[in-house]
């Protein structure tokens, strides 16, 4: 996984390491908006169980759904805080490096490159003023 | 002072961002108009579904056991054909948003450009390339995204909140409350990212990509050098710098943020929770179960709705904030102090004076030139020699009114520059540069670029003066190639014919020549120099060279120090009085001989 992010999107090691943590902390914040659904899924049908005569009362106390929120609400806390520092800071650190080893590509270039020549069509001035093979 | 620091008064408060970017949007500026009237209607809509399911909900519950369809069916085609018509309307004013936001974008470039053309020549000095270019493309850009993708959201902020509170008050404001709680507790969190110091961020931010950006052009320019000498990106210590600056800068910033940020999402997601409690609390016992439960479906639904519109609202807050200051970036580069415009357009002869002239650079504290005075006659030359920052180029660009003097005058065929209407100043006076830069156009068309009806003849005159006839030959298509296409380029060297060329058939009476010969190669530097002389053959002549044997004929050489004419005098009259024109001549020769003897060196070797 880490390889084919290294090379799918030109990354150091470092940084696809921190990408491929960060998937992983972000599938998690997306799993973790779920427990909230479930709750309000739960609360609808057993209030829905009530209302049709098949059950007398809630199944939780007010108490045990606050409760359950505030774990909840924790957990989708720490997650997000996980979440947050995998992906937002470690982009930059990345994106710096991405740019320093760009530079220093260009540095390596020929110096030839987009100027009096053209590997495709070389300047005709220079074609033209030296040794000519014929 | 100089004319920079008297040039920025003291910014008056700007008018509402829409409203600056009517101007722009000439005779189609309805379309922004129409584009927040749809998008309203798009909002209002938009909440007719919503009504739809609880009232068909609501029904439901009420007739469980007996349902009847045909009841049930007009809610369902009502939030079907509410939902249609709200997508169309959304279409419609995304539609008229771009149009606005294609328009402006052009206009802004358009309007960048042609401010630009009209500025003084020492603009181009103090601005950067780089700079410019990200400026006006960023400006463009920012506010095309924010008026074609913002703009249909902006009215939908203010109507759906407002359409929520409304349903609240008539379903069951208990429930309303919990719904609104989180979303308060969430924008108290983000609170922050709307104050200055979020606001100085986003300056900062902005300051910072500017510079890197500016920092990277001037690299890749660098590069052939960085190259030559063997060094890396490490040793381009500036824009490696601030690389390093941005990515701490934005990381510090990014790390403030990550405990409001964790909370607000935490908060945001809590909606659901919120609205359960709120119901147990409301609970009256399995009779007004139904109730409970059609409001609590309506405001489960209108949760999201409702935090995905304030969350927007803060997105279009954040785009407004960008595309104002990029905005007031253009005209901030915009608002250089233009010079006043001469009317004069009759000059009395060709001579060239300064007189008392001192002028400092904006920013800087001590004069590039200080008091000087000295003339031209008509068809004299005169050559201006001293170390590099002795302010030889700011009297040659002082000449051609690149800036305004602080004090003094500098005088072209006797009257003031700055009386001197601008295209009889650039008629009478040509320049040739260090480096040229052609234009991606023939040949032919960079020679008669300046010079309206040339004939073939004083074309062909030209070429053959500036030395140019080889490099037409050695052409494809001669003077009709294209410079920079197909590979077609030029030396440096070759291009500074072809700009003498141009000069040539200008036949400006006066020229001036800066360092002309520094980047040419020696064969280059010779034929310059024979281009040079046909140039200046009979026209008044402000030379400047590095190169002292370029300047021995001149008919009097000035010699320059500290911004100061420090000694004057034919080549002969200078060297007798054994001042520093004489030690700067006596350290040429040793170079010469330096060049020469290592030559003769390696030869034997």
């Amino acid at each position: 996984m880490n390889r084919f992010l290294q090379n799918r999107y030109a990354m150091t090691p470092e940084g696809a390491r921190d990408l491929n943590k960060s998937i992983w902390w972000t599938v998690l914040q997306f799993l973790s908006f779920m427990l909230p659904i479930m709750v309000c899924t739960f609360f609808t049908r057993d209030v829905l169980r009530v209302f049709s005569g098949k059950a007398q009362n809630l199944s939780w106390s007010i108490w045990a759904y606050v409760g359950i929120s505030l774990v909840i609400l924790t957990l989708i806390y720490i997650i997000n805080y996980i979440q947050y520092g995998s992906t937002y800071t470690r982009i930059y650190d990345e994106s710096a490096k991405t740019r320093i080893r760009l530079a220093e590509t260009l540095r390596q270039l020929p110096l030839s490159l987009g100027k009096r020549t053209s590997p495709t069509f070389p300047a005709p001035s220079w074609r033209m003023r030296g040794p000519q093979p014929w | 002072m100089t004319q920079q620091a008297k040039g920025s008064p003291k910014k008056a408060k700007q008018p509402a961002l829409l409203k600056r970017f009517v101007p722009f949007m000439g005779e189609k500026r309805f379309f922004l108009f129409l584009s927040l009237l749809l998008s309203s209607l798009h909002a209002l809509l938009g909440m007719l579904p919503f009504l739809m399911v609880w009232l068909l909900v609501r029904q439901l519950l009420q007739t469980l056991g007996q349902v009847q369809l045909e009841g049930l069916t007009k809610y369902a085609w009502l939030a079907f054909a509410a939902q249609v018509l709200a997508i169309l309307c959304y279409f419609a004013a995304l539609l008229f948003s771009h149009l606005a936001g294609f328009r402006v974008e052009v206009a802004l470039q358009k309007k960048g450009m042609e401010r630009i053309i009209n500025k003084p020549l020492g603009f181009f000095d103090t601005n950067l390339s780089g700079r410019m270019r990200k400026i006006i493309n960023d400006s463009a850009g920012s506010t095309h995204s924010f008026l074609a993708h913002q703009l249909p959201d902006m009215a939908a902020t203010v109507i759906t909140p407002l359409s929520v509170l409304l349903l609240i008050a008539l379903v069951d404001w208990r429930l309303g409350i919990a719904l609104l709680i989180p979303i308060l507790m969430g924008f108290i969190t983000m609170g922050g990212m709307m104050t200055t110091a979020g606001k100085a961020f986003q300056d900062q931010y902005l300051n910072a990509l500017e510079a890197m950006s500016s920092e990277s052009v001037e690299y890749v320019r660098g590069i052939p050098v960085v190259k030559t000498f063997g060094q890396s990106v490490f040793s381009f210590k500036r824009f490696y710098n601030l690389i390093l600056n941005y990515k701490e800068m934005v990381y510090a910033y990014t790390i403030t943020w990550r405990h409001p940020m964790s909370a607000y999402t935490m908060i945001m997601q809590a909606g659901g929770l919120f609205l359960v409690v709120a119901s147990l609390l409301t609970w009256e016992g399995s009779d007004s179960a139904g109730i409970l439960l059609s409001n609590f479906i309506l405001f489960l639904m209108l949760a999201p709705l409702f935090s995905t519109t304030m969350m927007k609202s803060m997105y279009l807050y954040q785009n407004k904030m960008i595309a104002g200051q990029v905005l007031d970036r253009m005209e901030g580069l915009l608002d250089y102090p233009d010079m006043s415009r001469g009317k004069q357009t009759q000059i009395d002869d060709t001579s060239l004076a300064f007189q008392y002239v001192t002028f400092t650079y904006p920013g800087s504290d001590t004069p590039a030139v200080s008091s000087v005075s000295f003339r031209i006659n008509p068809g004299e030359t005169i050559a201006l020699v001293g170390a590099s920052g002795s302010g030889k180029t700011t009297l040659a660009r002082l000449a051609a009114r690149f800036w305004d003097v602080d004090s003094g005058q500098v005088l072209v065929g006797g009257v003031n520059v700055k009386n001197i209407a601008k295209e009889t100043l650039m008629d009478n006076v040509s320049f040739v540069f260090q480096t040229t830069r052609l234009m991606k156009m023939s040949l032919r068309d960079n020679i008669t670029f300046g010079t309206t009806n040339a004939t073939e003849e004083a074309i062909q005159r030209a070429v053959d003066l500036s030395q140019s006839r080889e490099i037409i030959y050695s052409l494809p298509q001669g003077l009709d190639t294209i410079i920079g296409s197909r590979g077609t380029y030029l030396s440096g060297g070759e291009q500074q014919r072809i700009a003498l060329a141009r000069s040539i058939l200008k036949d400006a009476p006066i020229v001036l020549l800066d360092e002309a010969t520094a980047f040419a190669d020696p064969e280059n530097e010779h034929l310059i120099r024979k281009a040079l002389k046909a140039l200046s053959q009979g026209k008044t002549t402000l030379m400047i060279a590095h190169r002292l044997n370029s300047v021995v004929d001149a008919d009097q050489i000035l010699v320059m120090d500290k911004g100061r004419i420090v000694e004057k005098g034919s080549h002969e009259q200078l060297l007798q009085k054994q001042g520093m024109y004489a030690d700067m001549w006596a350290e040429y020769q040793t170079t010469i001989d330096w060049k020469v003897s290592s030559s003769k060196k390696e030869v034997s070797a």
